[in-house]
Formats: C-alpha cells, structure tokens, sequence
C-alpha cells in the first residue's frame, strides 16, 4: 500500500505538471515570454523612426500660403512677409480674401476641405494639397491693430506643422517690431535686465520614477491579466474539458491542496510574463530607445534599481490577488471558451482600480489602500517615485493578503466535485440555456445602444413623433429580434417567448390596485434623489415636458407616456428579454439584471434609481404571475397616475388608494400562477 | 496478488444521492441502492440513461458524498474516511481524458506521486505496466497523439498505477473500437484473476453477458434486480440478457407510471 504524499508533495506534483502542459504549448509560451522581450524594442525603434521620418519629410516640404495683406500698412506687410520666408521653405501667392470669402463662404465657416477643394475649383492654386493655408488679414475697428486668421487643414499633419511654423513666423515678427517700437519710444526696453531660468531639481531617478509610477501599475496589471488568464484558463476551465477533474478528484488527495498546486502555476506564468514584458520595457526604457528618446528625453530612464525592487515587492500582494482571483473566474467555466468570454469584462473591470495612479496628486490613504489592486498600484507608483511612506504601504500589502484570503477561501472550493459534476449533469441543455440568457443580454444591451444613437436622433428631431416612432417602431422590431433569435435555440415559435399566456385574475386586478402605492413610494424617493443629485435645468425642462405632456392634452399624453410604454417596453423586457433570461438565471438575477437594462435604457443618471426598481419589480411581478400581462397592467397604470398627478388642474390620489394597493399585494402574493401558462 | 481485507469488497446500504439543480429543483439521482460485491468478483451494473448508475458509482468511488445511506469499499466507510478509500480503489470511467502535452510516462509518474508512489519504486511500476499494456513504442509520445486505443492503455495503466483492490469502472468502452473494448475486457477479466473485485456499469449488454458472474439492473435510482444470469433469467422468465433487461425495465416503467398517475 502506498504511503500518504505530504501536502507540499501534493502541490509539487501539481504545479510541476501544469508548467509542463504550460512549457509545451509553444504558441502560449511565444505569445506570453518571447514575443514581448522581442516585440516592445521593435516597436518603440519603429515608432520612434517613423516619428522621425515624419518631422523631416514635413520640415522639408514646402508650404504654400494664399495670403492678403492689403489692409496692412506695406511695412507690417513686408516684414510678415520676410519673416515667413526665412522661417519657413515657402510659396507665396497674393488674393484678395474678402473675394474669396465671399465667393465661398464655407471657409469663414471653418469647413477646411472646402478650402482645399475651393482652392482648387478656383484655380487659384494649382495643388490644394494639405499644406496650403490662406493668411489674411481681417479688419479691426482699431486700425493700428494687426487682426491675422491663418486658415489651414487641421485633420493634415502638414498643415498643422506649416501653421505652427507660420505662428512662430508671425511671433518673431511681431517681437522684432515690438522690440523696435519700444527702443523708439522709450530709448530702450525696460525690462531688459530681467532674465528667467527654471531650474529642475528633481534627480533624473526622480523624474524617471514619477514617468514610470505613472504608467506602470497599469501595464503590469493588463500583463498579468493577459499572462495569468492563460495558465488559469489550462488549469482550471481546461482541466473540466479535457474530462481530467473527474481522475483528479478521485485520487486519494485533498481537492483543496491540488487547487494550490495549480494556483501556484498560475501565479508563476503571471509573475514570468510580468517580468519579461516590463522587463523588456525597462530596458528599452534605459536604452532610450525611439519613442522613449521622446517621452524621457535622449538620456532614456534613470532607474534605480533599489526602487524597483522595493516596488516588486510592494506590488507582490497585488499579484497574488489578481492570479487568484483570474484562477476563480477560470474555476467556474465549464469549458476553454466560456472562460475566455467570463474573463473579458474581468480584465476591463480590473484595470479601473489602478487609475488612481495614473493621477500623481491621489495619495495612498487608509481608504484607497484598502481597495482591490488600488493600494498596491498606488504603492508601486509611490515605490517607483521615491516617496513611499511605511505605513500605508503595509496597510496596502495588509489589505490586499485580506482580500487575497477571501479570494483563496473561495479558490479552495473551487474542485467541489458536487458542484463541479453536478453541474455537467445535463451539460448539452445547460448550454443551450445560458447561450439563451446570453443572446437575451445582447438584445437588452443592443437595445440600450439603440435607444442611445436612434432613439435621441428621433427624439431631438421631433419629441413627440421621434418618441411615438422609437416606441411602437424600434422597440417593437428589437422585440422581434429578440423573441427570435431565443426562439430558434429552443425550437419554439418566437411569440411564444413573448410571456402572452393569460394570468391568474388576481395577479391581473393585483397589478392595478398596486400602481398607486407604487406611485406614493416613487414620488418621495424621486423628490429625496434630486435633493442628493440634483438634476440641471435642462433635463428638469425636458423631464416635465415628458411628464406633463405639454400641448398634447392628456389623452394623448396617457397614450404616449402611459399605453405605449406599457406596451411595448414590456413586450421587449419582461416579454422576450427576461424569456432568454430566465433559462439560465434565478429570479434574483433576473431582477438584476432587468433592473440594470432597465435604467439604462431610460438615459438618465437622475432616474437610475427609480427605473431600476421598477425595472426589478415588473420582473418579480411576471415571474411570479407567469404572464406579461399584470406587469404591462402596472406599468401602464404606473405612468397613467404619474401623468394625471402632474397636469396642473390634477386633483391629488384618493387617500386611501395607496391602502388598496398594499391589500392587492397581500391577495397577489398567494394566488398560484395558472398551470396553463406558455412554458 | 493483492491481500484484500475481511468481508465485502464493496457494501452499499439505502445509498441515497439528490441535488438541487437550479433549473429542475431538486432531483433525486439515487433512491436508496442496495448491493455487495465480493472479492475477485465482476459485478455489471446495467440502467437506461438516467437511472443512476453513474452518480453511485460517483459516490462508491467518493467523488461525490451520499445524500443518505451508507457504502464500505474495502471495509472503509466512503463518508468517514474518502481519502482511504481512494488508495483502494482504481477508477475509471468512458469520459476520462488524459492530458494532453504529457507523455504516457509522465501521466503514470504524476498519479503515482498523487497516490505517494516516489523514486525506484514508482519508476520500476511505471516501466512494469509500459510492459503489461505494450506502451513502450509511445512511452514518450504527447498523450495529444495517441490513438483512442492508445489511451484507452494509458488510462487503464493510471488506474490500476497504484495497485488496487478494487476497480470501479464507468461504461469503459463507450468510444471503443472493438479491438480496444476487447483489450478492456481482457484487462478486466485479468483483475478478476488477480483477486480484484471490478464493478463496472455499461451499455453494451454482450459485454455484461461475457463478463460478469453477477448483474444488477437499476432504474430510477432503485435496483430493480441483482443475480447471476441465470438467477435473472429464471426471474423473468427470458433466455437473452437484453430481454431480461427490457423485461424488467418495463415493469419497473409500468409500476412507476401507475405510481405517478395514483398520485396525481
């Protein structure tokens, strides 16, 4: 019989197996380690040559200035003129820019392709390329005043250059004749005498250091991220693929020790593709290679070895954190796939924390320092800048092994093997439902974009019509796409994901008896966030437009801000949304999630909160009537009640409305569902 | 020759097993099993899709633990002591995957090292099934490039790596050619030589037919019969394994639809 191995033994074996099946898989092992050590000095040499290629093939062109000077005194236009020609390798042509102006008003407009093409038509200059610019003089009421527009192509790189050559032109210009007016004047300038120099004291370590503090909490992040994400995905998501956790599990080892294992593998690919990449960038960094020759100055960086090794070590908890917490995503995924798409969103959310030091004035505090990747990234910059200050660096790294902690205490259940084989159990239909729940959050964030670029376009052309049009219009048709698109995946007609099946009667009367207590809660709440987040003018002006239905009257106005939206709002969220939804989620979730569309999709910071609660609550109220029709009733009475309150000549709600309301829920939650529901 | 312990090889008692799926609520998988398998025994376990087989082979190789009832594998308790029930037992089922990036050699050294195998002698056991299951040629080959065959041999080897007494094996030849279920069946009839007992579940009713001295029918999470062939054959009133099992399945489809229907 064999003998127990010891943990460590344990995760040995597992952490030099995994490396193995790492080490083996050469394009992983090329994109992660070789590529950056080669590609990072390729790319800032190219770039920094291509920077240099640019400014010489621009410095050397030759600038064509149209220009009309005629209502500058021939001095003042003379000495423009000489001042152009020896700043710049120039061409010059005299027009008279008032005709030309007149003639083709688009470039007192601004429109400089116009310009360009105007030029051209006018045969005024033969080649309208990007380097062309007109200089005119515009007229003043002060007629010792010198009034230059210089018009030029701001999208042309040539343009911009030859601008700023003809502005310093200009400026030198103006200085000689300053200079010459003054010593005409007053004999002299008095301020002669009077010099400034800026001095900078900072050490070229300091000002490396504040460079580097600043980018590099970020890039480390993204590498670890990138690197990390691979090793987890292999030994986590690619251990239940493979069909190789079921083996795994049955070994006569704690499932808890071959987490570590793997754990450590990760962590060790992180910290490998970590240190090839910002090691590869360092050195290009020190070596001042092409684009850093422009950021740092011919010198390159002047690193302190001391000070990278003191931000490594700072920054090490954060490493942990992040190999952990990729290893948790990773863990989840049932296949290579599905972890990939489970890490998209991870690795954009986990960047966001290490903004702050971007920022060189954010201090590491108690507060940042306790936030996820926040407080190491700050310390790292700080580590990096020479002003890391003991304290709150050990409450960062401290913060972080809390956090770490929390992240392995859940890692350590990772391999639940209930959970784990449970969970293939029907593997085929599982996956056909969340591909459901997944195409219904495409179609709900689609939806939102939607209402963002066509809704608002319709809206700022016609309120009314644009919203009429985006309600029974746009809406409907996304509805279609929606119930479609979940439909085919599960073999049904596409209405029937719409929710249409007949409610319970109570649900029904419920629902309509609730709206008014809805009412009493939202209007204290709404009143209560406008005095947190008050909402501007504007959006006030435009809000009660929506609600007053001004000049529509009130019919119309319940039509359009009552019905329509009770319609089809509801046909497209609790109908064919929260269809794909619900295949996959709890009800919970659900909500939520309803809940986030739902205030997303109404455009406005200020009405979050309300929309999103009832966004959530017409989800319970059709999960639990197993119908689309009680949240529709809701919803339209809900907005019909807000609409009447708000007509100027509205009387207030009965009293004892809100009362109903409450005995509509306590007869609503009860009743059962119909059996005969669509699904 | 492996020394086997006093008594049964494996006893299972009311071996119940439910989850709570989050679409289907909760779901009861096993429904109280009751079976023993003695020393250098096959016993077959036979069952439509569903019935259960593979959740108590799950939990008799403690993979996943009991819902209720009680299993001793090797006269070890499967819910009081896991990890020394895994020493005794070599699993496997038709959904095993190697790794693929490493060699046949290296998957027996790492599940050797997991059962604290070390050294010379893991090494001469590792060389010893190379040659027990003619592995040498692809010894050193990714797992990536065997042939299903090949890896049939390999996990095989993984299996019985540590020399255990009994085997627990999950429709083993699902995804065989015949001539790689054929060297399954005679590596199983080889344990049965050895002392091992082998409980295995499958579809393939030949192979049950061929192989095993007793069969268990479950259905539904609950046995519906266990016997010799011929002690299921005298039951039924049927010759061919394959109407017995239709016959009892049927019944037990019948007796369960009108258990439904009366509840209803």
């Amino acid at each position: 019989m064999s003998r127990s191995p010891s943990r460590f033994e344990i995760i040995r074996s597992v952490y030099v197996t995994e490396l193995i099946g790492l080490v083996r898989d050469r394009r992983a092992l090329f994109s992660a380690l070789v590529l950056p050590v080669l590609l990072y000095p390729v790319m800032f040499m190219a770039h920094g040559w291509l920077l240099d290629v640019s400014k010489e093939t621009i410095e050397s062109r030759t600038v064509r200035i149209a220009y009309d000077l005629t209502q500058a005194s021939e001095a003042v236009a003379e000495r423009i003129l000489t001042a152009l020609g020896q700043e710049l390798p120039i061409e010059t042509l005299e027009v008279d820019a008032a005709e030309l102006i007149e003639l083709y008003p688009s470039i007192e407009e601004g429109s400089l392709t116009a310009v360009e093409q105007e030029f051209a038509e006018a045969e005024l200059l033969i080649d309208a390329g990007g380097d062309t610019l007109l200089l005119a003089q515009r007229e003043t009421a002060d007629p010792e005043r010198v009034h230059l527009a210089v018009y030029y192509d701001g999208a042309s790189d040539i343009a911009n250059e030859a601008r700023k050559r003809v502005r310093t032109a200009l400026a030198n210009a103006y200085e000689s004749m300053r200079a010459e007016r003054i010593d005409e004047l007053l004999g002299g300038d008095p301020a002669h005498g009077l010099e400034v120099d800026s001095v900078d004291v900072a050490s070229e370590k300091d000002t490396s250091g504040a460079f580097l503090g600043g980018i590099l909490p970020l890039i480390a992040v993204f590498v670890l991220l990138s690197g990390g994400s691979y090793a987890a995905l292999t030994a986590f998501a690619g251990e239940r693929e493979s069909g190789t956790l079921e083996t795994l599990l049955v070994q006569p080892v704690p499932a808890s020790t071959i987490v570590w294992g793997k754990l450590c593998a990760v962590l060790t690919t992180g910290m490998a593709t970590l240190v090839c990449n910002t090691g590869s960038l360092l050195v290009c960094g020190v070596l001042g290679l092409g684009t850093f020759k422009e950021l740092v100055g011919e010198g390159g960086l002047a690193l302190s070895p001391a000070r990278v090794a003191l931000g490594a070590l700072v920054f090490m908890p954060a490493v942990v954190l992040l190999g952990s917490f990729l290893s948790l995503v990773c863990g989840r995924a049932r296949s290579f796939r599905e972890g990939q798409v489970a890490l998209m969103p991870v690795m954009l959310v986990a960047a966001l924390p290490t903004l702050p030091a971007l920022q060189s004035d954010v201090e590491l505090d108690i507060v940042l320092g306790a936030v996820p990747l926040t407080g190491p990234a700050l310390a790292l910059r700080d580590a990096l800048r020479g002003s890391l200050q003991l304290g709150p660096a050990l409450w960062a790294s401290f913060a972080s092994l809390a956090w770490t902690w929390i992240a392995l205490s859940r890692l350590a259940g990772l391999l639940d093997a209930e959970r784990v084989l449970q969970s293939t159990e029907g593997d085929r239909e599982a996956a056909a439902a969340k591909l459901m729940s997944q195409r219904a959050l495409f179609w709900g964030w689609f939806a939102v974009l939607a209402m963002y670029v066509a809704g608002q376009t319709l809206q700022s052309w016609n309120m009314t019509a644009g919203l009429a049009l985006t309600l029974w219009g746009l809406l409907p048709l996304l509805t279609f796409f929606t119930a479609r698109s979940i439909a085919r995946r599960g073999g049904t007609p596409w209405w029937r994901e719409l929710n249409l099946g007949l409610p319970h009667p109570a649900h029904a009367l419920a629902a309509v008896l609730t709206a008014p207590l809805l009412v009493e809660v939202m209007l204290p709440l709404a009143e209560a966030i406008q005095t947190l987040l008050p909402m501007p003018t504007r959006q006030a002006a435009s809000f009660s437009f929506l609600a007053q239905g001004v000049d529509l009257g009130l019919a119309l106005s319940l039509f359009l801000f009552a019905v329509s939206p009770g319609v089809t709002e509801e046909l497209f969220f609790r109908g064919a949304v929260l269809s794909g939804l619900r295949r996959d989620l709890s009800p919970v979730r659900c909500a939520a999630w309803q809940a986030a569309l739902f205030a997303a999709i109404h455009l406005s910071i200020y009405r979050v909160v309300p929309t999103a609660l009832l966004g959530a609550l017409l989800t319970i109220l059709t999960l639990r009537a197993r119908s689309l029709w009680p949240a529709m009733l809701l919803h339209m009475t809900y907005n019909g009640l807000i609409v009447y309150a708000s007509q100027e000549a509205a009387e207030g709600l009965p009293e004892w409305l809100p009362w109903l309301g409450l005995g509509a829920i306590l007869w609503f939650v009860p009743a059962r569902a119909r059996a005969a529901s669509p699904r | 020759m492996t020394t086997q312990p006093e008594g049964q090889a494996i006893q299972a008692q009311a071996l119940k097993k439910s989850f709570v799926d989050p679409r289907r609520g909760r779901v009861e998988a096993v429904r109280g099993i009751d079976l023993e398998c003695r020393w250098g025994e096959i016993f077959g376990l036979l069952g439509p899709n569903g019935a259960g087989k593979t959740t108590t082979l799950r939990m008799l190789s403690t993979i996943l633990a009991p819902s209720d009832g009680t299993a001793l594998v090797a006269g070890i308790d499967v819910s009081e002591d896991p990890l020394e029930v895994r020493r005794r037992i070599g699993f496997l089922s038709g959904t095993t995957g190697l790794y693929p990036r490493l060699t046949p050699r290296e998957t027996l050294r790492y599940f050797g090292q997991l059962h604290g195998l070390e050294g010379d002698a893991l090494e001469a056991r590792i060389e010893e099934l190379i040659d027990t299951f003619s592995m040498r040629e692809y010894g050193e080959a990714r797992c990536e490039t065997l042939s299903t065959g090949q890896k049939q041999k390999v996990s095989i080897a993984r299996a019985v790596l540590h020399d255990p007494p009994v085997l627990i094996l999950d429709e083993p030849t699902t995804g065989l050619d015949v001539l790689a279920s054929s060297a399954m069946i005679d590596f199983v009839e080889s344990r049965r030589a050895a002392g091992t007992c082998v409980l295995f579940s499958t579809h393939v009713l030949s192979e049950a037919e061929r192989l095993c001295d007793r069969i268990g029918v479950i259905f539904h999470g609950r046995v519906l019969a266990i016997g010799t062939l011929d002690e299921l054959a005298e039951r039924t009133g049927k010759r061919w394994l394959e109407d017995i099992f239709r016959e009892l399945v049927r019944e037990a489809g019948e007796s369960l639809e009108a258990q439904e229907s009366s509840a209803q």
